[in-house]
C-alpha cells in the first residue's frame, strides 16, 4: 500500500458532498471539503459531486475557483452534475463546461424527477453488474476519441474515463456499490 | 424500511438539493431571477406567503398554467405546493410532473385531521415540522424531505430557530435513551416506533432536513445552516425585498459559506431593504400558519 500524503478533495459548493465524504470515510481515505482556492491547492485529486450544475458553476465563478478547476491536473471524478461541469460541451440548455472531459452532455435527459430511477447497469472492465441511481440524470450524447466507456446502462454509455478523469451520469455515492469510486481512487 | 428503491430515488433528489437555496416564485420572470442567482430549485406558487397572509381567503394549489410555464422557463427542479390532506391537488401536481410536492401549511388545509399518504406517490414530498414528533409522523407517511415550518411570510426567523432546535434536541435526546424507554418515547412523540428506533441508532433523521419560514437575510441563512439545516427555503424574503436579485445571490452565497463570517459580512453589504417582517407576538393566534 502506498501512503497517501495529500487528502482527496470534494468540491463542497453545493450538492451531495457529504455522501461522497461518507463513502471515502468508509473506504478509509483522507479527504477535505473544498470551497475555496486555498483548499483546492491542498488536494491532489478531486470529486465533483451531484447537485445542481448551474448553482455550482455560478458559485465557482464568483469565488475564483472556476479557472483553477479548468487547470486542475490530478485525478477527477464527476458524478451527475459533476460530469456536466467536467464536459467540453453541454446541451439542454447550452452552458459552459470546464472543458476537461471530451464528451457532450445533455442535461435532464430523462426528464423530471418522476423519471428518476435506480436499476442494475454494467461496469464494463470488471464485467460486473452494479446498482446505478439516476436522479434527473444527464446523458452522454457524444464521446471523444480519447474517452473510454467504463459503464453502460441498457447499451448506452453512462460512465467514461479519459486518462485520470472519470465522469458518471449516475450516483455511486448513494448506491451500495463503490467499485467505480475505487477505480477513481486508484488513478494517479 | 428506508432501503426500498423508490424511497432511495426520492431522498436522492433531496440529497442533491443540499447546501442550496430553494426560492418561492410566482411567475416566469421571478423563476429566471432565481435560477440566475443560483437557486437549486424554485417553488412555484400563486402568491408568496406574505401576500397570502395579507389578502386572506382560501389559499390553494397554484394554477397549473403558471406551474407549466415556470417548468418550461428553467432547467432547475420545480416544486409546487398542495394543501395539507388534499391528495387530489397532489395528484394534479404529479400529473404536471413537478419535481417535488410541498404539502404545505402555507395553503389553507383541506383536511384538519389527516395528511396525504405520500408513499402512494412517485413524486417526492416535502413537509413542514415544528418538532421531532411531527417530523417523524411525516416521514411515516412517506415524506422524503422535511423543513422547519417557522412562520411563513413573517420575515422573522424566531420560529424557524425554535423548530430547528426542537427537532435537533429531540434527536439528541433519543440517542441517550435506553432501548427500554423507546416505546414510551414513541408514544409521547406520537411517532412510529420503528422510525424512532432508526433515529436513535443512526443519530440523525432518515431524510434531509431544511430550514423554512422567516429567512430574510444572508445571516438568517447562515444561522439556520449552523443550527443543523442542510439547505434553506426562502419564501417572501427575496421578492418582498427592495433588490430581489442581489439578495437572492447573497443568500445563495451565504448558504454555501455559512461558517465563514467574513464572507457573510462581505456579501451582506448594500443589499437594500430586507422585507419588513412581523413580530410573531403581534400575529393573532388564529392567523398563525405553523399550527395548521
Amino acid at each position: 500500500m502506498t501512503v497517501q500524503t495529500n487528502p482527496i478533495g470534494i468540491l463542497a459548493l453545493q450538492g451531495d458532498y457529504f455522501e461522497h465524504g461518507r463513502v471515502l470515510k468508509k473506504l478509509g481515505h483522507k479527504f477535505i471539503y473544498v470551497k475555496t482556492p486555498e483548499e483546492l491547492i491542498q488536494v491532489e485529486s478531486l470529486i465533483l459531486p451531484g447537485g445542481e450544475s448551474t448553482t455550482m458553476r455560478k458559485l465557482a465563478k464568483q469565488n475564483k475557483l472556476w479557472d483553477r478547476l479548468k487547470k486542475f491536473k490530478g485525478p477527477m471524478l464527476g458524478t451527475c452534475a459533476g460530469i456536466i461541469l467536467m464536459a467540453k460541451e453541454i446541451t439542454g440548455p447550452s452552458e459552459e463546461g470546464l472543458g476537461l472531459l471530451d464528451v457532450t452532455i445533455a442535461r435532464n435527459a430523462y426528464g423530471s424527477q418522476i423519471n428518476s430511477f435506480t436499476d442494475m447497469g454494467q461496469y464494463i472492465q470488471k464485467k460486473k453488474n452494479i446498482e446505478m441511481v439516476f436522479i434527473r440524470a444527464p446523458q452522454i450524447t457524444r464521446i471523444g476519441e480519447r474517452c473510454e466507456v467504463i459503464a453502460e446502462y441498457k447499451g448506452q454509455p453512462v460512465g467514461v474515463q479519459q486518462g485520470n478523469l472519470i465522469g458518471l451520469t449516475f450516483h455511486p455515492e448513494i448506491s451500495r456499490n463503490y467499485d467505480l469510486i475505487e477505480r477513481f481512487l486508484s488513478l494517479k | 424500511m428506508f432501503n426500498d428503491k423508490e424511497f432511495k430515488v426520492k431522498v436522492g433528489l433531496a440529497e442533491m438539493l443540499k447546501g442550496g437555496v430553494i426560492m418561492d416564485v410566482t411567475n416566469v420572470d421571478q423563476a429566471k431571477i432565481a435560477e440566475d442567482a443560483g437557486a437549486v430549485a424554485v417553488m412555484a406558487l400563486e402568491k408568496v406567503p406574505a401576500d397570502i397572509r395579507k389578502e386572506g381567503g382560501v389559499a390553494r394549489m397554484a394554477d397549473p398554467e403558471i406551474i407549466a410555464k415556470i417548468k418550461q422557463a428553467v432547467s432547475i427542479p420545480v416544486m409546487a405546493k398542495c394543501r395539507i390532506g388534499h391528495f387530489a391537488e397532489a395528484q394534479v401536481l404529479q400529473a404536471l410532473e413537478v419535481d417535488f410536492i410541498d404539502e404545505s401549511e402555507v395553503l389553507t388545509p383541506a383536511d384538519e385531521t389527516n395528511h396525504i399518504d405520500k408513499s402512494k406517490f412517485k413524486v417526492p414530498f416535502v413537509c413542514g415540522c415544528r418538532n421531532l414528533g411531527e417530523s417523524l409522523r411525516r416521514i411515516g407517511e412517506g415524506a422524503a424531505l422535511l423543513r422547519t415550518k417557522g412562520e411563513a411570510g413573517s420575515g422573522n426567523i424566531v420560529e424557524a430557530v425554535r423548530h430547528m432546535r426542537l427537532v435537533m434536541d429531540g434527536i439528541r435526546r433519543l440517542t441517550v435513551l435506553d432501548d427500554e424507554a423507546l416505546m414510551a418515547e414513541a408514544k409521547s412523540l406520537g411517532a412510529p416506533y420503528e422510525i424512532v428506533r432508526w433515529v436513535k441508532i443512526h443519530k440523525k433523521l432518515p431524510v434531509p432536513n431544511f430550514a423554512a419560514g422567516g429567512i430574510a437575510t444572508p445571516a438568517d441563512a447562515s444561522l439556520m445552516m449552523q443550527l443543523g439545516a442542510e439547505s434553506v427555503f426562502v419564501g417572501s424574503g427575496i421578492f418582498k425585498s427592495s433588490d430581489p436579485s442581489a439578495r437572492a445571490k447573497a443568500i445563495v452565497m451565504a448558504t454555501t459559506y455559512y461558517n465563514d463570517p467574513k464572507k457573510i459580512a462581505e456579501i451582506s453589504k448594500g443589499l437594500g431593504d430586507p422585507m419588513k417582517g412581523l413580530d410573531i407576538k403581534q400575529i393573532p393566534a388564529d392567523q398563525l400558519l405553523q399550527t395548521r
